[in-house]
């Protein structure tokens, strides 16, 4: 070697100095030379063929002589000041970066023409790879004083990290083993002088890489396994490809996680980065819906390779601010395949945090302001909006490994189960200086307008009043009962808390049961509102038929005043909940009344049924639900009914059905219908009520709507199961299409044959709409909020056509009227001015919609 | 179209779980997770409109209770137990204080919650939608034709009595809300600007409505003809914005609450009546429900959790003990002896062994009777009378039997050990060259034990047997004994593992020859396509045992068919003695150990059924020893034990039953085509 032994200092001073740059510029000419001419270089081409094999042959020995240099500066000392020889390591890597990047668009460069110079190339690949690994044996015994603060030299290591952090992205595709290499390298040398460095490091762009390359592999990881799937048969070549690529997944992974734990002070500003790199990796690992289909052995293998590293890096995360105020960032809005990875997220954190101190429990369970644009959201809070987004993993559903109990085999339960026990093991450890904002997410989320997410809540919040002391029981029951009986009107809010009430009622001890029935005494007609959703099946036996007993007192004393009294529509909404109320008790609790009740319960409901006509059910929404309220009602009294009366309702269903009523208003004749089949018709009337009956069927069996008309088949498979007026089925089945429907309903045949892809395609589409409106809902809300709380809105679900119909069969039915009075007697002066106003209007209206 | 085949999709979908549903074979975790599919569907319906809000609401309140039964029973049947199982496994290791939780929410802090102010918000929206302020009072009356003259005069009437209420409601409202009085105070100054009022809103509300042109219509002639009525109309409406603006004043919802009760008060002042008494009532109908609670106590899931515990360390002896009973019971189900065997009480072997044995045997010919019936798609070209028949008739039920039952042929017992009856067993193993053969003949001289040993198999290997004589299928139904043999194949290939056992196979299967009747030609050929031929797959497991005492004179393809063909010889000395000491421990006897080899030693020849006979005929020598006028007064004890001297008349009249050439054509015919040693 012709370097003299002499100081690295005297070195650097005297030659590296000098001579280096002037190489590094020398190289890059060459190189700008070779990028420029290897388009013309072609086989015929001689002249620029030996030119260009000059020049590589040129660089080969110039790396060769790097290396040279390099090994002798290796080779004369033991320890190296990095400052002394500060110009070798910067130059060097650029050389060795510009080779890999020519190396790399060699294919492009020389377009088809490769062959020429292949193995000039390969050399050059060596002498770059020989020089890389010969400067990093040589960065190893660098050695820097932390005591003297020397500028430079921090900078000098951080600009050679980071430039081998450069070559990395380069060599990704290129060589697996040698990539792996430079990272270990970069991270070895990250953590070995990381007292001075650490400020100075680029952390961000590391992770940034780290992670890139992560999901890099895991892709190509997947890509394989699928390959292997399709190629079917065992590929052995295939198999260890896929192994290799595998272990470098988990070999990046540990970096990750070794450099997280050194550093994780310094990762503000990558738990972002972090964040998006556990949910793409799970996005795209089943059972996600856009996962890879790739096999169950794989999917193991991976799983416990490489997915089991992520958990330890979550563990480190959790207790760092940063971190929480990514996961739990109030306005996160993820894309669909990331949500529910997300979800999955929450519960491994709701799971650690199980076993975590107070501090870290409440990090995470509390709303907070992080800066003026960032809010967070408490993790249960999270958990119920990121459950609510994965509607498609719900209906599909995807299973998810189990809970392994007493020995039992595990079993694969459903996302919303898997969400449920893991939710009420959290609460089931939460501490008590927590709970307060437990119950208020608890009772946000079943107030949600997503049934499956206020399931979820009230299944929660059941565990939790079993887990709980019964005064905290009737406590929650309490609040219930109040916000029930302030709530103004209908809505699905009120829906979802009288379900919970009901709920939670069984779970109520006797003496808080007896506590709250002297609170809301059912004697008293306002707490009907209550008690028209508790079953009293949840009450002692005795309690049961006292409070029964009360109710329906009350309610049909009501009921008698309000036939009494002049009718107004206005007390119809009283009067429906009083209905309501009689019909759960009827329901849950009818073996309470005594004969005098039960025939005053009819009564009523007889007098109110003949009040009901066909236009004020088309008209009015409260007769619309009086009417669902009394066909129960009735069905429940069958047998003892008047058959005239039973003719009566069948006549009004019948001239109902052909007005289109609502559709709740439909599902309600069924109840009435299938409990006709226990009834034996009279002879005299049976003339009347068959015929109306059949076409009652008829019509319902054929609606249009499938839950409508699923409903109506379980309905009509109930009445003729138990009827004994068998000539009438086939009647019920006039046409061929419902004949059809109805056998291989009794079959239970006629599924649709769908493929599990096809499943998953649709189910991706139905995500959609499942979201959309709520969250339209929600924007509208919102924006409406803003203005004055009271102004009259619209309502807001869109009027759908049913609507329309019935609005528009009701104004037909007024201008018939209209001409029969003039049938009777003479028009008023003003009719004919008010006629032509309406026409204005219609002729207004014609214009909208063509609009 | 799209629409048409998700709305297919999807009732599929939904048909298919409340199938499951309905099946009633469902397990409460599958149960949940098809409840909670429909009510996703619901909530698809509901968001792409395909259903109303009021629809949705109803089908999901519906759904969530049916949900919620499952859920929340703690039945281990029928209920999930609110998970607590799974829960409490994951957090058994934590920490808990449940009973230190406070809860954060009060009735006052709730209301300033946003969703439950969102709530009350959406509550007074769908109210305000369900009823147009001009509807408000419109009045619901009997008659359908709403242009009926007559109706108004009731009308009017109830109308007279209306302005009474609603002036009661008035007051209450000027009470609680005095910024809305002085319109209220006097109706009759506010009473000119509104009727104008009023005929200006009134079509336009009615348009907006179609309903209200009913209402409209309903008002008009009213205003024209009585006054009064007229005036409560008008109160009502302004009574109703009036309320309304309060509503929406007062942020408070509790006085909102209080103001509703009003409103129902004055409704429901008889219904109050006798307020105090019922209250007093009801309190001491409660103390004394306290006390005799018959509902189980509230436990929350802790407490269980402690007392399953407390159970499963403190008594496990119990737990095993009880469940002594139930094994003794379940041995029948089938259960090879395993651990559990040793709960089995030892029985005296004289009683046919094994009880377990016997009930396994038993139920499965019985179940076998009731199942098979015309179920099976097997059966379905058979007539069913045949299969009664032989279901009937030929399927044997008899006792158990036991291999210590059958002395001696120690040969035959292990080789049938070996190829029927385990494989039988276990299936799995004997496959593939292991697996078993389809025939097997026993044949030998009568009276040795051939047909004992048929039973025996099917009962060892837990099989249904049929035991037919060829007989029986060749002269009962003439003409039909080819169908016999079919569905006799049929019945038992539904109940498999099937033993067939043919006594006196020779008859079936004699020499197909010249002069043979057409019927039992058919029937042979029958019977050999079904022994081994296209009808007969290799996974059935049903074994022909045929039993012969003419083993040359069967059918030279049958011969093959019959695959194992076992010798069933004379008892040898050492089974005549255990038969004889066998029958002789059931009865008074006392042989010496020397008379017993005597006995043994003199019957050389002898046949099994021969040696029965030999003790039979012995066993009668105390009662002739008697005088012929005691045996009316003996008792039995008196009579004497059976000695050696019974034994020796006996030999004198009992002469073996086969003869030396017929032992050695067996023995020849044993030679050329026997398996036996």
């Amino acid at each position: 070697m012709f370097l003299p032994h002499m100081n690295h200092l005297t070195l650097e001073q005297t030659f590296f100095s000098q001579v280096l740059p002037k190489t590094v510029r020398l190289f890059d000419d060459m190189m700008y030379e070779l990028t420029s001419q290897a388009r013309e270089l072609s086989s015929q081409n001689l002249e620029i063929q030996s030119t260009l094999r000059n020049i590589l042959q040129t660089m080969v020995q110039l790396l060769g002589a790097l290396t040279g240099c390099v090994q002798h500066v290796c080779a004369t000392q033991e320890s190296v000041i990095l400052e002394n020889i500060h110009s070798l390591p910067s130059s060097v890597l650029h050389v060795i970066k510009s080779t890999f990047v020519h190396c790399k668009n060699s294919e492009s460069v020389y377009s088809g023409r490769l062959h020429l110079v292949a193995d000039l190339l390969q050399a050059l690949f060596k002498e770059a790879y020989s020089l890389q690994k010969q400067l990093m044996e040589l960065l190893d015994m660098v050695c820097m004083n932390p005591l003297i603060d020397e500028h430079d030299d921090i900078l000098n290591m951080v600009v050679v990290i980071h430039s081998l952090l450069d070559i990395c992205s380069v060599i990704s595709s290129m060589d697996h083993a040698f990539h792996a290499n430079t990272w270990k390298f970069i991270i070895k040398q990250s953590l070995k002088h990381q007292s001075v460095i650490k400020s100075q490091l680029k952390h961000r762009a590391i992770i940034t890489s780290l992670c890139e390359d992560i999901l890099f592999s895991f892709n190509s990881c997947l890509q394989l396994a699928e390959q292997m799937i399709q190629s079917d048969a065992q590929d052995n070549a295939d198999y260890r490809l896929f192994q290799k690529t595998l272990k470098l997944c988990r070999f990046f992974a540990n970096s990750l996680l070794h450099y997280t734990k050194e550093f994780l002070p310094f990762l503000s500003d990558s738990c972002c980065t972090l964040h998006q790199l556990y949910l793409q990796i799970y996005s795209k690992f089943p059972p996600s819906l856009y996962a890879a289909g790739i096999s169950k052995a794989q999917q193991e293998e991976i799983a416990g390779t490489f997915l089991v590293t992520l958990s330890p890096l979550i563990n480190q995360l959790l207790t760092f601010q940063p971190f929480v105020d990514v996961v739990l960032d109030s306005k996160l809005e993820l894309p669909c395949e990331l949500q529910f990875p997300q979800c999955l997220l929450l519960i491994v954190i709701m799971d650690e945090l199980s076993s975590r101190s107070e501090d870290v429990q409440a990090l995470w369970c509390t709303d907070s302001q992080v800066s003026e644009a960032t809010a967070r959201v408490s993790l249960l809070k999270a958990i119920f909006s990121s459950f609510e987004q994965c509607s498609g993993e719900l209906s599909l559903p995807v299973h998810l490994q189990g809970v392994n109990s007493k020995g039992q085999a595990e079993v694969a339960v459903t996302l919303y189960q898997h969400v449920c026990v893991h939710l009420c093991t959290f609460i089931a450890s939460l501490h008590p200086s927590l709970f307060p904002e437990l119950d208020t997410a608890l009772l946000n989320a079943v107030l949600s307008a997503n049934m499956i997410t206020s399931l979820l809540a009230m299944d929660a919040w059941c565990f939790l009043a079993r887990y709980g002391t019964a005064e905290l029981c009737a406590h929650h029951v309490t609040i219930m009962a109040h916000l029930i009986k302030s709530c103004p009107g209908e809505c699905y809010q009120l829906t979802n808390l009288s379900i919970l009430l009901r709920r939670l009622f069984f779970f109520m001890a006797p003496p808080q049961q007896v506590e709250f029935i002297q609170k809301f005494p059912p004697k008293e007609t306002e707490n009907l509102l209550l008690w028209q959703y508790i079953s009293f099946q949840a009450l002692p036996v005795e309690i049961r038929k006292q409070s029964a007993l009360e109710v329906s007192r009350a309610g049909i004393a009501w009921c008698r005043k309000w036939l009494g009294s002049n009718r107004t529509l206005e007390e119809l909404e009283s009067l429906n909940t009083v209905l309501s109320a009689l019909l759960a008790v009827c329901n849950s609790s009818g073996e309470a009344l005594d004969m005098g009740q039960q025939t005053a319960i009819k009564e009523v409901g007889n007098q109110l049924s003949i009040l009901l006509n066909v236009q004020l059910v088309i008209g009015q929404p409260y007769v619309q639900q009086t009417l669902s309220l009394l066909l129960p009602l009735l069905g429940f009294f069958i047998q003892a009914l008047d058959p005239q009366l039973i003719s009566q309702v069948i006549t009004l269903q019948t001239s109902l059905l052909k007005l289109e009523p609502p559709d709740h208003v439909r599902l309600a004749f069924l109840d009435f219908l299938s409990s006709l089949g226990k009834l034996l018709i009279p002879q005299t009337i049976q003339d009347r009520i068959l015929p109306s009956l059949s076409s009652v069927f008829t019509s319902l069996l054929a609606d249009r709507n499938w839950l409508l008309e699923q409903h109506s088949l379980e309905a009509f498979t109930q009445f003729a199961e138990g009827t004994t007026h068998e000539e009438i089925v086939p009647q019920c089945l006039s046409s061929e299409e419902i004949k059809k429907k109805v056998v291989s309903f009794l079959e239970k045949t006629g599924f649709v044959d769908e493929t599990t892809a096809a499943r998953v395609e649709r189910i991706k589409q139905e995500k959609g709409t499942f979201w959309e409106p709520f969250a339209k809902v929600t924007q509208e809300e919102t924006k409406m909020s803003s203005l004055q709380p009271c102004v009259k809105r619209a309502r807001h679900e869109r009027p759908s056509e049913d609507e329309y119909r019935s609005t528009l069969q009701a104004a037909v039915a007024a201008l018939e009227a209209i001409e029969l009075l003039l049938q009777k007697s003479l028009p008023p002066d003003w009719l004919l001015m008010e006629m032509e106003t309406l026409q204005e209007r219609i002729d207004k209206l014609k214009r909208q919609i063509l609009r | 179209m799209q629409a048409s085949s998700s709305r297919s999709v999807h009732l599929s979908d939904w048909q298919k779980n409340y199938f499951a549903l309905i099946s009633g074979t469902c397990t409460p975790g599958q149960k949940a997770d098809a409840y909670r599919a429909q009510i996703l569907r619901i909530q698809y319906a509901w968001a792409s409109s395909d259903i109303s809000q009021v629809c949705a609401t109803t089908l999901f309140r519906k759904y969530a209770e049916k949900y919620s039964a499952v859920i929340d029973s703690d039945n281990v049947e029928t209920g999930l137990n609110n998970y607590a199982e799974s829960i409490l496994t994951v957090a058994r290791s934590q920490q808990t204080d449940s009973d230190k939780w406070k809860s954060g929410l009060s009735i006052d802090n709730v209301f300033k919650l946003s969703n439950v102010q969102e709530m009350m918000r959406a509550g007074k929206k769908s109210k305000d939608s369900l009823l147009a302020p001009a509807d408000a009072s419109l009045v619901i009356h009997k008659e359908a034709t709403a242009f009926d003259i007559p109706t108004f005069s009731i009308c009017g009437g109830s109308g007279e009595s209306d302005v009474l209420t609603n002036s009661a409601h008035g007051a209450d409202t000027t009470q609680e809300f005095p910024e809305g009085g002085p319109s209220l105070k006097c109706p009759q100054s506010a009473q000119p600007p509104l009727v104008i009022n009023t005929t200006k809103t009134c079509p336009v509300a009615s348009a907006a409505f179609g309903e209200s042109a009913l209402a409209k219509f309903h008002a008009k002639p009213l205003f024209g003809n009585v006054k009064k009525e007229n005036n409560s109309f008008l109160k009502g409406n302004t009574g109703l914005s009036v309320f309304s603006s309060n509503q929406s004043c007062f942020p408070s919802f509790c006085e909102n609450a209080q103001d509703r009760k009003a409103f129902y008060d004055t409704g429901t002042i008889d219904a109050l009546s006798t307020p105090v008494l019922n209250n007093a009532y009801s309190k001491t109908e409660d103390n004394g429900q306290r006390g005799e609670s018959s509902l189980p106590a509230f436990k929350t899931a802790k407490e269980q959790l402690w007392a399953d515990q407390q159970k499963k360390h403190h008594q496990p002896q119990r737990v095993s003990g009880s469940s002594y009973g139930g094994v003794k019971k379940s041995l029948g189900a089938g259960r090879s002896r395993g651990i559990l065997g040793k709960f089995v009480p030892p029985v005296p072997k004289q009683d046919g062994g094994d009880p377990g044995r016997g009930m396994q045997y038993k139920l499965r010919g019985a179940g076998a009777a009731d199942r098979a019936h015309p179920m099976d798609e097997r059966l379905k070209n058979l007539e069913p009378r045949m299969i009664e028949l032989i279901m009937n008739e030929i399927m044997d039920q008899g006792p158990p039997v036991n291999w210590e039952d059958i002395a001696g042929v120690e040969f035959a017992k292990a080789t049938i050990k070996e190829i029927v009856v385990w494989p039988m067993l276990r299936p799995d193993i004997f496959t593939g060259l292991r697996g078993p053969p389809k025939g097997i003949l026993l044949f030998g001289p009568p009276g040795t034990g051939k047909t004992l040993i048929g039973k025996c198999i099917a009962s060892q290997a837990g099989a249904t047997f049929f035991s037919i004589s060829a007989s029986s299928l060749t002269s009962k139904w003439v003409g039909e004994g080819e169908k016999m043999v079919r569905a006799l194949f049929a019945v038992a290939r539904c109940q498999q593992p099937a033993v067939i056992f043919i006594d006196e196979i020779d008859s079936l299967l004699s020499q197909r020859g010249d002069g043979e009747h057409e019927s039992s030609r058919r029937i042979k050929t029958e019977f050999l396509v079904q022994l081994d031929g296209a009808a007969t797959s290799s996974e059935d497991r049903i074994l022909v045992v045929g039993a012969t005492n003419r083993p040359q004179e069967i059918d030279e393809a049958a011969r093959r068919r019959l695959v194992k063909r076992l010798y069933i010889p004379l008892p040898e000395a050492s089974a005549r003695k255990q038969i004889v000491v066998n029958l002789m421990s059931r009865e008074r006897c006392c042989l010496s150990e020397e008379e017993l080899a005597l006995v043994v030693q003199h019957s050389d020849g002898f046949s099994g059924a021969d040696m029965t006979q030999l003790c039979r005929e012995a066993s009668l020598g105390p009662i002739r020893s008697l005088q012929a006028a005691d045996i009316a007064t003996v008792t039995p004890d008196q009579v004497r034990p059976i000695a050696y001297s019974d034994f020796e008349n006996a030999l004198r009249t009992v002469r073996p039953s086969v003869s030396p050439e017929d032992l050695e054509l067996y023995e020849n015919w044993n030679r050329t085509f026997g398996c036996g040693k």
